[in-house]
């Protein structure tokens, strides 16, 4: 048997002994405290009225048969994905020829985007793409997003120029719809990066920006990889890599946005 | 190429599209909006299959408690901070409960409709630690450890959430609530 408790002891452990959170020695003391309090007992009583309030009053709600196939399909993709990239070639491009003509059209066409960069000697967008990728995903895992987080641009910029010898552009997007949650630094296919950090609705976008090197040639382009979509492009002799989840036309913006304002 | 592991479709659909309804539940009372919910599900839906490959557990409640936290990861990173001001003040300012005329005697269907607006109105008027709290105590009916590992605190903290909450919601309905022990 506990010793009696004072009403603010009491008051604390209310709760948990509604909620039948209390071992059997706690759930007496309480119980036996209230039996003789009058108001302990009216305390009690408000909040049982609080609880069956709140049971009442907040159903549970169903997801919509839209987000659920959308959700499905992504389960689909990641799936076949996946098998495709643990697959030997000619089985997969087997498997894309009878389950994907569309894709197979896609295919074709990063094949010759392929063969043109290889021809060119520089960064092969695949392989730079599945980089940036796993860096992606790594910022997610890890929850080591950023750095240094602050929607301020001229917080950030001055972070990275102390870090690296190159001055990435930082910009805010925020009226547009990307606000910047702040930046880290990577080192992303050979290249230190300066990696913005931006969101969209739900969905984290990853932005790398390193310096092209001399002579090097970059091809802009779209791809999408593992589920997520890379959208490369070049300005001012900076490389820049956009990652996300979210729909490829939220990265066509981004990019947009990046190439339409002009620093002075 | 990163490793990237095989979802295995049939499990997934077994062990956690259960759950989905419970996670759109939680990220809409968190949320406080249809469309926000949408994406704030469907982004953590994306990450449960990314990750899923990492989950060790298969009873029901744990991996239940784990989209839950998933959920809420996404919520807290992308909306908490730059949606609750702005909601809050709405919620307090309109005037959300005259769906029904208070002059003309309510039949108790109406009356029982009331109650709900104003239940709801005063949870989202709940900063997001104490929301998310009522949300997994009173809809998912979460005991404290579970809720201690969904929002990756201590149990001492829930506890005291769980009383914080409580009191500001009898504050305000007081007045509403039934306080006669009916049970």
């Amino acid at each position: 048997m506990m010793r009696p408790l004072s009403c603010d002891e009491v008051d604390r452990w209310l709760d948990a002994a509604i909620d039948d959170e209390l071992s059997a020695d706690e759930r007496l003391a309480v119980v036996t405290h209230v039996a003789a309090c009058a108001r302990c007992t009216a305390r009690e009583r408000e909040l049982r009225g609080v609880q069956r309030a709140l049971r009442d009053g907040l159903p549970k709600l169903t997801a919509s048969p839209a987000l659920r196939e959308r959700v499905r399909m992504h389960l689909r993709e990641a799936a076949q994905s996946t098998a495709l990239a643990s697959q030997p070639r000619p089985s997969w491009v087997y498997r894309w020829r009878v389950h994907h003509v569309p894709a197979l059209a896609l295919a074709f066409v990063f094949g010759v985007g392929l063969m043109w960069w290889r021809g060119h000697g520089s960064e092969t967008m695949p392989s730079v793409a599945s980089q940036v990728v796993d860096s992606h995903i790594r910022s997610l895992m890890a929850d080591h997003l950023t750095d240094v987080r602050s929607t301020d641009q001229h917080t950030v910029k001055p972070w990275f120029a102390r870090k690296i010898d190159f001055a990435p552009r930082v910009e805010d997007f925020s009226a547009q719809g990307f606000p910047l949650v702040g930046g880290r630094l990577d080192y992303v296919a050979g290249h230190a990066a300066a990696t913005l950090v931006y969101t969209r609705r739900a969905h984290v976008i990853n932005l790398f920006i390193w310096p092209l090197p001399p002579n090097a040639r970059m091809t802009d382009g779209h791809m999408s990889l593992k589920g997520y979509s890379v959208r490369s492009w070049h300005n001012d002799g900076m490389a820049y890599w956009a990652v996300s989840d979210a729909a490829s036309g939220e990265l066509v913006s981004l990019e947009a946005l990046y190439q339409g304002v002009k620093t002075p | 190429m990163g490793r990237l592991e095989t979802v295995d479709v049939t499990r997934f659909e077994q062990m956690v599209l259960p759950h989905l309804d419970a996670a759109y539940t939680l990220a809409r009372y968190l949320t406080r909006d249809r469309d926000d919910a949408d994406d704030v599900v469907q982004e953590a839906a994306f990450r449960a299959i990314r990750y899923f490959h990492t989950l060790r557990k298969d009873n029901p409640r744990e991996v239940r408690a784990w989209l839950f936290s998933i959920v809420r990861r996404v919520y807290m990173t992308t909306y908490a901070d730059r949606r609750h001001t702005a909601t809050a003040s709405v919620s307090l300012d309109e005037p959300t409960l005259q769906l029904v005329d208070p002059h003309e005697a309510p039949d108790a269907a109406a009356e029982h409709a009331l109650v709900r607006e104003r239940v709801q109105a005063a949870v989202d008027r709940l900063p997001d630690v104490l929301r998310e709290v009522v949300v997994l105590r009173e809809v998912e009916q979460c005991s404290y450890q579970e809720i201690a590992t969904i929002t990756s605190v201590p149990i001492g903290t829930v506890m005291s959430r769980v009383s914080r909450a409580r009191a500001r919601l009898a504050v305000m309905l007081r007045g509403m609530i039934e306080t006669g022990d009916m049970q």
